[in-house]
C-alpha cells in the first residue's frame, strides 16, 4: 500500500478534516510520550596492533544496550545514573538516531515510530562540550543561532523576542552582553558557557530535550541551579527533559521525576524517584539513613575492576539485580504501559503534530553563517592580522633580494624567478592560514549539520564568502609592491591582471586547504598533503623550472587539470608579451639568446599570447571547481564521531 | 635498604591483600606544611612579552592598568605529617590558586605571607623535592599503553637500587589500586586516535604522581570525572598514603558524603578567604554553633559550601547571600583569633619547643637533600630515549604520512626529471633538478616538524617542572631518537630520485649525494626545533621558520644569479644552508658531466660541467666543504636549541 507521507500538508490537513475532536488525542499532542520497547544496540570495534590492517583485525561486537523497555512522558525530566560505560550516553544516540551500530527493537515517539526525521523536528541533543564562538556575546550567539534554526518566516522582532525569552529561561540575563570568551580570553564561566549551549538547543522548542552530563566539569552549586532549571522547564511547558549523570548530589534527586539506574548496557531500576528507596528497600538493600540514595544504589550497581575478585563478585550482584528487576512489578507496569501505548491504533488527529515547518532558505543562511563568521574575526586581532598581512610579509624578502630588475639577458631568468615565487607564495601563505584558523569553524559545522541545520554547500559558500573581502586586501599589498618595486612590465592593465592571478591562487589555496581538512582530521596532515599536492602541480606543469616539452608524456595531460598551468601561461604573456632584452656586447658577454620578450615566448610558451583569455577563463573557472570538489570530500567524508 | 624492601613486599604478598600499594617501604621525610596570612595577588592582564607578541598586541597597548586582583587573602592553616586536607569552595573560590602557590607552581603573580615546611621558611626548590602535583588537566604521551606510560615514568624517578621487577610490580600495583588493569595495554590517545576514556586517562595522571610516592602530594580535582566509585577508592588511596606520613592537600568540589568521611582536615573557603578550618568531624558542630545548623538527610559539605557561595542569579539572593559570605567570614575570624591567643599561651608555657639546638643549624634541610639513589642524567637519557623512540613508532599516522611524503615528493621529481638528457638545453634542468632536491623535501619536514614539536610541548613543559628530568638528557634523547627515522626518511627520499632522474649510477655518487641531503634535511629539522624552541606559538615558529627558509632560499643562486643578489646581502648567502647544499649537489653531479653541443654554436656551447658551475657562479668549494658548512650550521642550531631549552620556559599554548 501506497504511505502517505506525514510530512505532506495536503494530506494531512484534508484527513484532519474528516476527525472528530478526540480528548485523549488531545492529551497526547500537549504531552508527548516517547515509548522505548526491548533496544538493542550493538557496535563492532576492531581491535589489534595497526600493522595487521583493516583485515586482519578482530572486529569484536559489543553490546552496549541490552533489553531496555521505558516509557517516558511529556513533562517530566528523566536522570539517566550510572557508572561510566554503563550505556547512558548509548541510549541518548539511540533515541536522537545518531547510532553507529546494529539497533533493534522499536523507538515510538507519541505511537509513530521515531525516525531521524521525527526527532530532528521534536528532540534536541546537547552535547558534552561546549562549541561556541569565543568573540560573540551570548546574545549575538543565540541571534545567530535563531537565524539558522528558526523557520524561515520568522520576522526579526520574533526572533528578538524569542532570544529574550530564551536568555530569561536558562537565567542568562546578566551576562547576554557579555562575551563567550575562550582560553586566552576569559570570557563567562563554565556553567554560563553550558548553560548558552542548552539555550540555543531550546530556540526550536523541542518536545524532547536529551543532555549528555550536562554536569560534568560544573561545581556543585552551578548544577544544581542548572538541572533545577532543567525541572522547570520541563514542568511548565510540558517537554521532556531526559539527562544522563554521574555523581548527582541529594538534592537533585529531589528534581528529578523519573530515575534509571542502568549497568553494563542493562536497566538496574527504572521507575518514578519515589519509588526507588521502596523497592530497593524490598529487594533487601535498604538505603543507610544519611546517605545519598542515588550515590548509594550507584555504587551497587557498578561493577568494581579493580581486581578479578572483586570483579567476579561485583559482576555477579549486578546480574541478580538486573534480573531481580525484569521480574519486578515495576518494570511489568512499564512494558504493559508501553504495549498497551503502541499497540493503540492511530487516529489521524496525532499527524498534525508532524506538519514540518518550512526551514529558512539558503541566502537567509548564507547570511547568517556569514554574519557570524565575520563578527568572530572582526574582534580577534590574531585572526584578521593574519588574514590580512601574512602574505605581505614575503615581500621584503622577494624585494630585497632581487632588487629593481634590469632588462638585460640575465634578467629573463630573474623574471622567470620571481614568476615561481608569486605562483608558489600565495597557496603557501593560504595554507598557513587556512590550518590555523579554519579548525573551530569545522567543530561547529560539524555540529550544526548534524543537528540538520545547514548543508555543506551553504557553509562553503560562507565561508568562502567570508575570506574574499581578507584575501583581496592581502593580495593587493602583496602584488603592488612586488609588481612595481621589481619592475615587471610598467602598464597599470598588466599590473591588475597579476594582481588578479595572484588573488585566485591565494583563495584557491585557502580552499584546497579546507577541502584537505574535510578528509584528514588531523592538521598536519591536511598540512603535509595539500603542500605535497601544490608543490607537485608546480613543478610539471608551471613549465617554469622545466619546459613542458621535454617532460614526459603523462605530464603533458596532467597539466591540463592543474591550475598552474594556467596562471603560468597568464603571467609570462602578461609579462613577456612586447618587453624588449638589451644585449650585452663585447668579448666574453653572455650569449644573446632572446631580444624581445615574445622570443622567449615563442621558444617556451608558444600559445600563451593566443590562449590568453581562455587560460584567464579557466583560472576562475577553478575556483567554481575547487569549491565544488570541496563540498564533495566534505559530504562523502561525512560526520566523524564526535565525542 | 632494598633486601629490606623486598622483604616487606613479600610480607604483604603473604597477607590477603595483594592489590594494596605498600607505600611504607620508600623511606621518605614526613614534612608538615604551616601557613600563615598567605596573600596572592594576580595582575589579570599581566602577560610576558611573548605572550603580549603572540596575541599580537601593539607596544602602546604593553600596559598593566588593570587592578590587581586579590586570589587569596589571609589564608593561616597547618597540615601535620599524616593528615589529608581536603579545600571545599565552588569554582572562583580561589582553590586551585592556594594549591598552586604552596606547590610553588604559581605562574607569576605576588605571593606574601609565610609558608613553611617543618618549621622552616620554604623555598620553591624545598617543595619541589618533596612534592608532587596532579594538575587538573592531564598531560600525557597519546601513543603509549598506560601500563607503559607508568613504566617509563617509574623508571625515570624510582630509586635505582629497586630492580626491574620490583619497579613492574609496583606499577602493577598503582595500576590495580586506580582500577585500570582492564585498560593496562590500551593506548592513551588523544583527540585524534581513539584510546581509554577520560576518566581513565585522569587516574592515569593520578597514577604517574603516586608512583613518585613524594612527602606532599598536592592534587587539583583528583575526583572531577570520576565516577562515585572509583573517585571513593581514589581518596580510600590518597588517605592510606597519608596516614603512611604523607601530607595531601586535594581540593574538590561536590565530594559525596562517604568521601567525606574520610578527610582529615577541611578548609572551605569562598572569594580567596577561609570559612572554616580544621578537623572535618567538628565542621558541623563549628557551624551549629556559628548559627547554621545542617539540615537533616542532607550532605554537610555540599550544604556549607552553598551557604559560602554568592548567589547571583537575582539581587535578592545576591545581597542575601553576600551577607551570609560576609557573617560566616567574620565569626571565622573571630574564632581564629581566639584559638591563636590561646595557642600562644600554652606555647609560652611549653617553653622549648620553637628554638632549633645550635649543633644542627638546619637539620630539616638536610631531609631536602635525600635524593637516595634517584636516577642519574644517564638513566634519564636511556629511560627517556626508549619513550621517545617508542612514541614516535607507535604514531603510526604521522609515520605513514611521512613515509607518503617522502616517497611521492621523490617520485615526482624523478619523473619531472626523468632521465634527464646531456644536450645544451638541459644544463638548466641539471640545476633545476639539484635546487628542487635540495629546498623542496626540507620545507615539507619544517612545517611538519613544528607542529609536532608543539605538540610534545604539552607534556614537556609539566614533567620539566616536576623535576622529571633535566633539559639536557631529554636533548639528547630527542635528537638521538629521531636519528633512525630520519636516515629512514632520506632514504627513502633519495633512492626513487636518483635512478629515475639518471644521476650517474656510482658508489661514490651516490653516497655523496646521500650525505648532502641527510646533512640538508636534518638542518631543516634542527631548524623546526629550535623555532619551536624559542618560539611561544605555533603560528610564530612557523612564521620564524619561514623567515630564514625563504631568505636562504632566495639566496641558494638558482633563481638569482650569486652573482647579482644585492651586495649588502651577499653574506645571507654565506650562511644559507640551502645555498651550500645546492652548490654541493651541484659539485658532486654536474661537475662531471660533458654536455654535447648540437647545432649551438661553439662560442656560446657549454662543454663541461666546470663551465656550467661558472655559469651560477657556483665554482670554487668542494664537496667537502659544503659538508662542512652544513655541519657547521647544524651543530650551531642544535646548541641554539638546547640553550632555548634550557632558558626559555615555554607554557604549551593552544596552536
Amino acid at each position: 500500500m501506497d504511505d502517505p507521507s506525514i510530512f505532506d500538508l495536503h494530506y494531512v490537513l484534508s484527513s484532519c478534516a474528516t476527525m472528530s475532536p478526540d480528548e485523549e488525542e488531545e492529551l497526547r499532542a500537549a504531552r508527548p510520550t516517547l515509548n522505548l520497547l526491548n533496544v538493542k544496540y550493538e557496535v563492532s570495534e576492531k581491535v589489534g596492533p595497526w600493522w595487521k590492517g583493516a583485515c586482519f583485525r578482530r572486529s569484536k561486537s559489543k553490546t552496549v544496550l541490552r533489553d531496555f523497555t521505558a516509557q517516558f512522558r511529556g513533562g517530566e525530566i528523566v536522570a539517566i545514573l550510572g557508572s561510566s560505560g554503563s550505556g547512558k550516553t548509548s541510549l541518548l544516540d539511540v533515541i536522537a538516531c545518531r547510532t553507529s551500530g546494529k539497533v533493534s527493537g522499536k523507538v515510538y515517539y507519541n505511537n509513530y515510530e521515531c525516525t531521524k526525521e521525527v526527532i530532528k523536528q521534536y528532540g534536541a541533543y546537547v552535547m558534552q562540550a561546549d562549541r561556541l564562538f569565543p568573540n560573540l556575546t551570548v546574545r549575538e550567539t543565540l541571534q545567530y543561532a535563531a537565524f539558522l534554526r528558526l523557520p524561515g518566516r520568522t520576522t526579526s522582532q520574533e526572533i528578538e523576542s524569542k532570544v529574550n525569552k530564551v536568555i530569561q529561561e536558562m537565567g542568562l540575563k546578566n551576562v547576554a552582553e557579555s562575551k563567550i570568551g575562550g582560553t586566552v580570553n576569559r570570557g563567562i564561566s563554565g556553567g554560563e558557557r553550558r548553560r548558552v549551549t542548552i539555550a540555543i538547543q531550546l530556540l526550536q522548542d523541542p518536545k524532547i530535550l536529551m543532555l549528555d552530563e550536562p554536569t560534568t566539569g560544573l561545581d556543585s552549586y552551578t548544577a544544581r541551579y542548572l538541572v533545577s532549571n532543567l525541572a522547570d522547564i520541563a514542568h511548565n511547558s510540558g517537554k521532556l527533559v531526559i539527562l544522563t549523570i554521574h555523581q548527582p548530589r541529594s538534592e537533585l534527586f529531589k528534581l528529578f521525576d523519573m530515575v534509571c539506574i542502568m549497568s553494563m548496557g542493562e536497566q538496574v531500576f527504572l521507575g518514578k524517584s519515589s519509588e526507588l528507596v521502596d523497592y530497593f528497600g524490598q529487594i533487601g538493600h535498604p538505603c543507610p539513613t544519611f546517605a545519598n540514595p542515588l550515590d548509594h544504589y550507584i555504587d551497587l550497581a557498578s561493577v568494581d575492576r579493580r581486581n578479578h575478585e572483586s570483579e567476579f563478585d561485583s559482576a555477579t550482584r549486578v546480574k541478580a539485580l538486573v534480573q531481580t528487576f525484569s521480574m519486578s512489578e515495576i518494570h511489568n507496569e512499564t512494558l504493559n504501559m508501553v504495549m498497551e501505548e503502541t499497540m493503540k491504533p492511530s487516529t489521524r488527529r496525532t499527524l498534525v503534530l508532524f506538519y514540518k515547518p518550512r526551514p529558512p532558505n539558503i541566502f537567509r543562511i548564507i547570511n547568517a553563517l556569514v554574519g557570524r563568521m565575520m563578527v568572530n574575526l572582526g574582534r580577534d586581532r590574531t585572526i584578521y592580522i593574519s588574514r590580512l598581512f601574512l602574505l605581505s610579509l614575503f615581500v621584503p624578502f622577494i624585494c630585497a633580494f632581487l632588487g629593481h630588475m634590469k632588462t638585460n639577458q640575465e634578467s629573463i631568468q630573474d623574471r622567470v624567478g620571481l614568476m615561481y615565487q608569486s605562483l608558489s607564495v600565495p597557496p603557501y601563505v593560504a595554507i598557513l592560514n587556512g590550518v590555523a584558523l579554519f579548525p573551530p569553524m569545522r567543530d561547529m559545522y560539524y555540529r550544526e549539520t548534524r543537528d540538520g541545520l545547514y548543508g555543506t554547500v551553504a557553509f562553503m559558500i560562507a565561508y568562502v564568502l567570508h575570506i574574499v573581502p581578507f584575501t583581496l586586501f592581502a593580495s593587493f599589498i602583496f602584488s603592488i609592491i612586488v609588481y612595481w618595486v621589481t619592475g615587471l612590465y610598467p602598464e597599470w592593465q598588466r599590473f591588475g591582471i597579476y594582481y588578479a592571478v595572484v588573488f585566485v591562487l591565494h583563495l584557491v589555496g585557502e580552499i584546497m586547504t579546507v577541502g584537505c581538512m574535510g578528509v584528514f582530521q588531523n592538521a598536519q596532515i591536511a598540512n603535509s598533503t595539500i603542500t605535497l599536492i601544490l608543490t607537485a602541480s608546480l613543478l610539471f606543469s608551471s613549465g617554469l623550472l622545466r619546459s613542458l616539452e621535454s617532460m614526459i608524456e603523462i605530464f603533458h595531460w596532467a597539466a591540463w587539470f592543474t591550475i598552474h598551468k594556467y596562471s603560468t601561461e597568464v603571467l609570462v604573456a602578461n609579462e613577456f608579451h612586447g618587453s624588449n632584452f638589451t644585449c650585452a656586447t663585447g668579448p666574453g658577454a653572455a650569449p644573446c639568446q632572446f631580444r624581445t620578450g615574445d622570443e622567449y615566448l615563442e621558444a617556451f610558451y608558444p600559445d600563451a599570447i593566443d590562449n590568453f583569455y581562455r587560460n584567464f577563463g579557466a583560472i576562475a573557472g577553478f575556483i567554481l571547481s575547487f569549491l565544488t570538489v570541496t563540498i564533495i570530500a566534505f559530504k562523502i567524508r561525512g560526520i566523524p564521531n564526535l565525542n | 635498604m632494598a633486601a629490606g624492601s623486598a622483604a616487606i613486599i613479600e610480607e604483604t604478598d603473604v597477607e590477603a591483600n595483594v592489590y594494596a600499594i605498600d607505600f611504607s617501604f620508600n623511606q621518605r621525610p614526613s614534612v608538615n606544611i604551616g601557613v600563615e596570612n598567605l596573600n596572592y595577588t594576580v595582575n589579570p592582564k599581566n602577560m610576558s612579552v611573548w605572550q603580549r607578541i603572540s596575541a599580537l598586541q601593539f607596544p602602546w597597548e604593553w600596559t598593566n592598568d588593570c587592578e590587581p586582583r586579590t586570589v587569596l587573602k589571609n589564608v593561616s592553616f597547618s597540615v601535620t605529617s599524616g593528615k589529608m586536607l581536603a579545600v571545599l569552595g565552588s569554582s572562583g573560590s580561589g582553590k586551585t590558586s592556594l594549591l598552586d602557590v604552596l606547590a610553588g607552581r604559581n605562574d607569576g603573580g605576588e605571593v606574601r605571607g609565610e609558608i613553611y615546611l617543618n618549621d622552616v621558611a620554604r623555598t620553591n626548590s624545598m617543595i619541589r623535592s618533596c612534592s608532587a602535583y596532579v594538575r587538573q588537566d592531564d598531560r600525557l604521551l597519546a601513543h603509549l599503553t598506560v601500563k607503559e606510560t607508568l613504566m617509563f615514568v617509574a623508571q625515570l624517578k624510582l630509586p635505582t637500587t629497586m630492580s626491574e621487577k620490583q619497579v613492574e610490580k609496583r606499577v602493577d600495583m598503582v595500576i590495580a589500586e586506580l582500577g585500570l588493569r582492564h585498560v593496562s595495554d590500551t593506548k592513551v590517545g588523544n583527540a585524534e586516535s581513539r584510546g581509554v576514556s577520560g576518566g581513565e586517562r585522569r587516574r592515569v595522571s593520578i597514577g604517574v604522581q603516586l608512583l613518585l610516592d613524594p612527602s606532599i602530594l598536592f592534587l587539583d580535582e583528583p575526583t572531577s570525572g570520576l565516577d562515585a566509585f572509583t573517585a571513593h577508592h581514589l581518596v580510600e588511596t590518597l588517605s592510606k598514603l597519608a596516614r603512611n606520613n604523607r601530607t595531601v592537600l586535594l581540593s574538590i568540589h561536590q565530594p559525596r558524603s562517604d568521601i567525606f568521611d574520610l578527610f582529615d582536615l577541611m578548609m572551605i573557603m569562598t572569594g580567596g578567604r577561609q570559612v572554616y578550618f580544621g578537623e572535618a568531624n567538628k565542621m558541623v558542630d563549628y557551624f551549629t554553633e556559628k548559627g547554621f545548623p545542617c539540615p537533616a538527610l542532607t550532605n554537610p559539605c555540599d550544604y556549607y559550601v552553598d551557604l559560602a557561595t554568592i548567589d547571583c542569579t537575582s539581587d535578592v539572593t545576591e545581597t542575601d547571600s553576600t551577607d551570609t559570605v560576609n557573617t560566616l567570614i567574620q565569626r571565622y575570624e573571630t574564632s581564629r583569633q581566639l584559638r591563636n591567643t590561646e595557642r600562644g599561651l600554652s606555647l609560652e608555657s611549653d617553653g622549648t619547643s620553637g628554638v632549633v639546638s645550635p649543633d644542627e643549624p638546619y637539620p630539616v634541610m638536610k631531609m631536602f637533600e635525600n635524593l637516595e639513589h634517584s636516577p642519574g642524567p644517564f638513566r634519564q637519557f636511556s629511560v627517556l630515549y626508549r619513550r621517545c623512540t617508542r612514541n614516535l613508532v607507535e604514531d603510526y599516522l604521522f609515520l605513514t604520512a611521512q613515509f607518503i611524503q617522502a616517497l611521492s615528493m621523490s617520485v615526482v621529481v624523478g619523473l619531472v626529471y626523468f632521465k634527464l638528457g646531456l644536450d645544451q638545453n638541459t644544463v638548466r634542468d641539471w640545476f633545476g633538478l639539484m635546487y628542487i632536491i635540495g629546498a623542496m623535501y626540507p620545507y615539507l619536514v619544517i612545517l611538519d616538524l613544528i607542529a609536532q614539536y608543539h605538540n610534545e610541548r604539552h607534556y614537556l613543559y609539566y614533567e620539566m617542572e616536576d623535576g622529571l628530568y633535566g633539559p639536557t638528557p631529554y636533548y639528547f634523547a630527542k635528537v638521538l631518537s629521531e636519528l633512525p627515522l630520519h636516515s629512514f626518511f632520506v632514504v627513502v627520499y633519495v633512492i626513487p630520485v636518483f635512478f629515475l632522474a639518471g644521476f650517474t649510477v656510482d658508489v661514490k655518487v651516490f653516497f655523496q649525494v646521500f650525505a648532502i641531503v641527510f646533512l640538508l634535511v636534518y638542518c631543516s629539522r634542527s631548524l623546526a626545533m629550535l623555532s619551536s624552541a624559542l618560539m611561544p606559538t605555533f603560528t610564530l615558529s612557523c612564521f620564524f621558520a619561514q623567515t630564514f627558509f625563504s631568505m636562504y632560499i632566495m639566496s641558494a643562486g638558482f633563481f638569482i644569479n650569486l652573482e647579482n643578489i644585492f651586495s649588502g646581502l651577499k653574506w645571507v648567502s654565506s650562511i644559507s644552508y640551502l645555498k651550500w647544499g645546492f652548490q654541493g649537489l651541484c659539485l658532486t653531479e654536474i661537475q662531471n658531466l660533458t654536455f654535447s653541443c648540437g647545432a649551438v654554436p661553439a662560442s656560446l656551447c657549454i662543454k663541461t660541467g666546470e663551465d656550467a658551475l661558472k655559469l651560477y657562479s657556483l665554482e670554487g668549494n668542494t664537496v667537502l666543504d659544503a659538508c662542512l658548512v652544513l655541519l657547521g650550521s647544524i651543530s650551531v642550531y642544535l646548541v641554539i636549541y638546547y640553550l632555548g631549552l634550557r632558558f626559555v620556559k615555554q607554557k604549551p599554548h593552544q596552536m
